[in-house]
């Protein structure tokens, strides 16, 4: 027994059949086969039995009663003459009246055979009529004794009584006949009828089922292509709109003269909730942010959208600055407060980068590619400092961190292909002004320009470069300066920077190591300067490559003491032996009795724990008075000379230790 | 239907429906022997008149040629108009009345036929006395054309051996 999966499967197929060109065709030929052979059966049957109606027509049986009417009077008028033995004026007159009705009655009778009844019967009927009259007008005219004529009457009225019945006999059959005819032409119209009512029901519910099906089809073609419309149009993770929709949306609102912002977003460290959390959390936290934007978006009129990724994007109809701010700083503390996962609360970091159409300047729009890229720098630029905020777009902004940018990607050149130069300031011992050693400070030669140090060691430190030019400025400054010693049977000393990243491994030792055995600096002539910084974060491993470093016959100083993180505690530490005073303290010494105290203070803690002490900035003679005064025996400044080309400072100092150098050996 | 479809086609190409057809003619006859026959005809006030051929031909007298079902040959139908015959009894505004014949045939014949078919009540065939052999001696006869052409003429109409008209209650 076939399946019901595989009758339906049947039927469609034969429903296609149907629907198919050449299937239709045949169908509807078949249908107008049907109808015509159906019309032809009903008018076949039809004519049938109109056709034995005219054959039958009771005007012949009236005809032959009225007949047989006719001659029993005509008879019955004869007997009554014979009876009286002859005819009477009157009963004459009646029997040749009857006798004229049954010749005009025989005639009228032929007359309406004639053409339709051709039946022997009927010839037979009417003769025998006609004989009755024969008998009748020989009698109208007969005298005497009719007894004769009375006997041929009486044969001939039986005969026309027999002819005449056997006559009606035949039509009653006709008319049976004719009955039937018609009983069956109705039947058979029946027939027709009901097959047509079938044959229509089942082309009807045919009909309806590939309607039905058509219907069926198309709502399933309609839903598939609002999928894929969805699909190309919307995200399917967060059902936010996609970066096409978006990208359609915001190019459109740009033709307009309203203004629109666009801001882009990316989540903090997502792939650390993926990581730590798992990929469903991840899903949650994007679905999370993205109702947070459809929400604000809704309420703004504007659109978000799910760029890709942890990216997202909103565009809102407004350039009012305060709103913006508000509204975004509202979304990151949204976002902060974060998510239930699981029982988990996960908090959610944001950064955002946003420009408003009209503030970009030109006085029209800018392109969509335009608008991207600006937003696109002002989200990396939030991201870049520390994430968790956003940042609009501003061109100085850009134009520094292009500046930045461009600083990155020269410097490497820059330490490899001599770009950077080695400046020389010296140190000297105060009372006296003896130089007793120089800090190595870098410049960079850019393209003829002098860069100074604060203007790229902080991008060289957020790039890693700095190891590199650390390392470079410290072989270089102690070949340099040993060299000289050997030169000029000296001892001066070299400090060399470095930055508080190197503390973090023990890296530096290894190169620390390196220079002093490639130079061939004589021990406890190089100095390390640290200075403090949030990147000095693990102070004991920091004093561990710092005990290290002294091992090796480097001393470790402190630089920038008095300011920023540099604290008290370095002062006792084991490990450093120098401590810089920063200059913005000398600054004030003759002017604030607080940095004198402070000073003082300094320089008596490291006095009583062995530290030695140079004091940095020193511009004036006033200055270096002061400091005189309070027992500083170290100091650096331009009032002593500033940072040179390390060629020209030693060449000037040979002249010196060449002219005096007694001076220098006593120093 | 063929009549109607004429019409159609006579009405379409704007025509007045034309009567050609063929109308009795008056004609004054000669006095005669008629065979003997009586029509009885009965007023609406239950009166009742006798006439014989000679008495209905007082009436006016018209001619008309023509076939008729039964004849092939056309003939010269001599008598008087029906529509005479019922004024002249107070029947013009009956509705119907019923013929009957000598042999007991009976028909009813509504107004609208015999004011539309001028009947002509025939007495005379031929210029002879019109016989009940041939269907008279009185009998009703209608035009042949006007007869086909129209929709209510009934052959049950044209009566022979009338004997009575009188009007339907």
């Amino acid at each position: 027994m076939p399946s019901r999966a595989g009758l339906r499967r049947a039927f469609s197929g034969l429903l296609d059949a149907i629907a198919a060109r050449l299937g239709l065709t045949l169908t509807i030929s078949a249908l107008l086969m049907m109808g015509l052979l159906a019309g032809l059966y009903v008018e076949r049957s039809a004519q049938q039995a109109e056709e034995s109606r005219q054959v039958f027509s009771d005007r012949h049986i009236r005809n032959g009663f009225m007949s047989m009417t006719d001659v029993q009077r005509l008879v019955l008028i004869f007997q009554q003459a014979k009876e009286h033995g002859g005819f009477r004026p009157e009963t004459r007159s009646d029997f040749i009246a009857a006798s004229d009705f049954l010749y005009a009655r025989a005639q009228h009778f032929r007359q309406s055979l004639e053409g339709q009844v051709e039946s022997d019967y009927a010839q037979e009927a009417v003769r025998s009529v006609d004989a009755v009259v024969e008998i009748a007008d020989r009698a109208a005219t007969a005298t005497g004794d009719l007894s004769a004529l009375w006997q041929e009457m009486l044969a001939a009225n039986n005969e026309a009584r027999r002819a005449l019945t056997i006559f009606l006999e035949d039509m009653g059959r006709l008319q049976n006949e004719v009955m039937q005819d018609q009983a069956r032409a109705v039947r058979e119209q029946r027939l027709v009828v009901l097959a047509s009512i079938f044959g229509m029901t089942v082309v009807g519910l045919a009909s309806l089922l590939l309607l039905r099906r058509e219907v069926t089809a198309r709502n399933a073609r309609i839903r598939a292509e609002r999928h894929v419309e969805h699909l190309a149009y919307f995200d399917q993770l967060t059902d936010l709109p996609n970066r096409v929709q978006f990208h359609g949306y915001l190019t459109e609102r740009l033709l307009r003269p309203e203004p629109v912002t666009l801001v882009l977003l990316d989540l903090d460290d997502f792939k650390g909730v993926n990581d730590t959390y798992g990929h469903a959390a991840g899903d949650a936290v994007l679905r999370h942010v993205a109702g947070l934007l459809s929400r604000l978006a809704a309420a703004a009129q504007g659109l978000a959208a799910r760029l890709g990724g942890d990216e997202f994007a909103i565009a809102l109809p407004t350039d009012d600055p305060g709103a913006l701010t508000r509204t975004l700083a509202q979304l990151l503390q949204d976002a902060r407060n974060g998510m239930s996962f699981k029982g988990e609360g996960l908090s959610i970091g944001l950064s955002i980068g946003y420009a408003t159409s009209t503030r970009l300047g030109q006085g029209r729009p800018p392109s969509l590619d335009k608008f991207f890229r600006v937003v696109d720098f002002a989200l990396y630029y939030s991201k870049s400092s520390g994430r968790g905020r956003f940042t609009e777009y501003d061109s100085a902004l850009e134009g520094r961190f292009r500046e930045r940018q461009s600083m990155v990607e020269e410097l490497p050149h820059a330490i490899t292909g001599g770009g950077l130069d080695i400046y020389l300031q010296p140190k000297v011992r105060i009372p006296g002004g003896t130089i007793y050693g120089f800090e190595a400070l870098v410049r960079w030669n850019r393209g003829g320009q002098v860069v100074s140090p604060d203007e790229f060691i902080k991008v060289a430190e957020e790039c890693g470069l700095i190891y590199d030019i650390d390392r470079h400025v410290m072989d270089v400054a102690t070949g340099l300066l040993a060299r000289f010693n050997r030169d000029h049977a000296s001892d001066l000393s070299i400090s060399v920077n470095l930055s508080a990243l190197h503390f973090n491994s023990r890296r530096i030792v290894e190169w620390v190591r390196e220079a002093l055995a490639t130079s061939g600096l004589g021990t406890g002539l190089l100095t390390v300067e640290i200075t403090e910084t949030a990147e000095l974060r693990d102070w004991q491993e920091a004093q561990a490559v710092m005990a290290d470093l002294r091992a090796l016959g480097a001393r470790i100083a402190i630089d920038d003491f008095g300011v920023g993180y540099s604290s008290l505690a370095y002062l006792r530490s084991k490990v450093v032996d120098e401590v810089k005073i920063d200059r913005s303290i000398v600054e004030m010494i003759e002017t604030s009795d607080e940095a004198r105290f402070l000073l003082d203070g300094v320089l008596s803690i490291a006095g009583n724990l062995g530290l030695e002490v140079v004091v940095e900035g020193v511009e004036s003679r006033a200055q270096l008075e002061a400091l005189e005064k309070m027992g500083s025996t170290r100091a650096q400044g331009f009032y002593f000379g500033e940072a040179v080309p390390a060629d020209q400072a030693l060449a000037a100092l040979s002249k010196v230790t060449v002219a005096a150098p007694v001076a220098a050996v006593s120093g | 239907m063929r009549f109607a479809l004429c019409l159609l086609i006579l009405g379409l190409l704007g025509l007045p429906p034309v009567s050609a057809q063929t109308m009795p003619r008056p004609r004054t006859l000669a006095p005669m022997d008629h065979a003997p026959a009586e029509l009885t005809v009965a007023g609406p006030d239950g009166s009742e008149r006798v006439y014989t051929p000679a008495l209905l031909e007082e009436l006016p007298t018209y001619a008309l040629r023509t076939t008729t079902p039964w004849r092939e040959v056309p003939a010269e139908f001599e008598g008087i108009l029906l529509t005479d015959l019922l004024a002249a009894n107070g029947l013009d505004s009956a509705e119907a009345i019923t013929v009957l014949a000598e042999n007991e045939y009976a028909v009813t014949i509504p107004r609208a036929a015999w004011e539309a078919l001028n009947i002509l009540v025939a007495t005379r065939v031929d210029g002879a006395p019109h016989s009940r052999r041939a269907r008279g001696p009185i009998q009703f006869v209608v035009a042949m054309d006007t007869y086909q052409a129209s929709p209510i003429a009934r052959e049950d109409y044209l009566v022979w051996m009338a004997a009575r008209i009188e009007p339907v209650e």
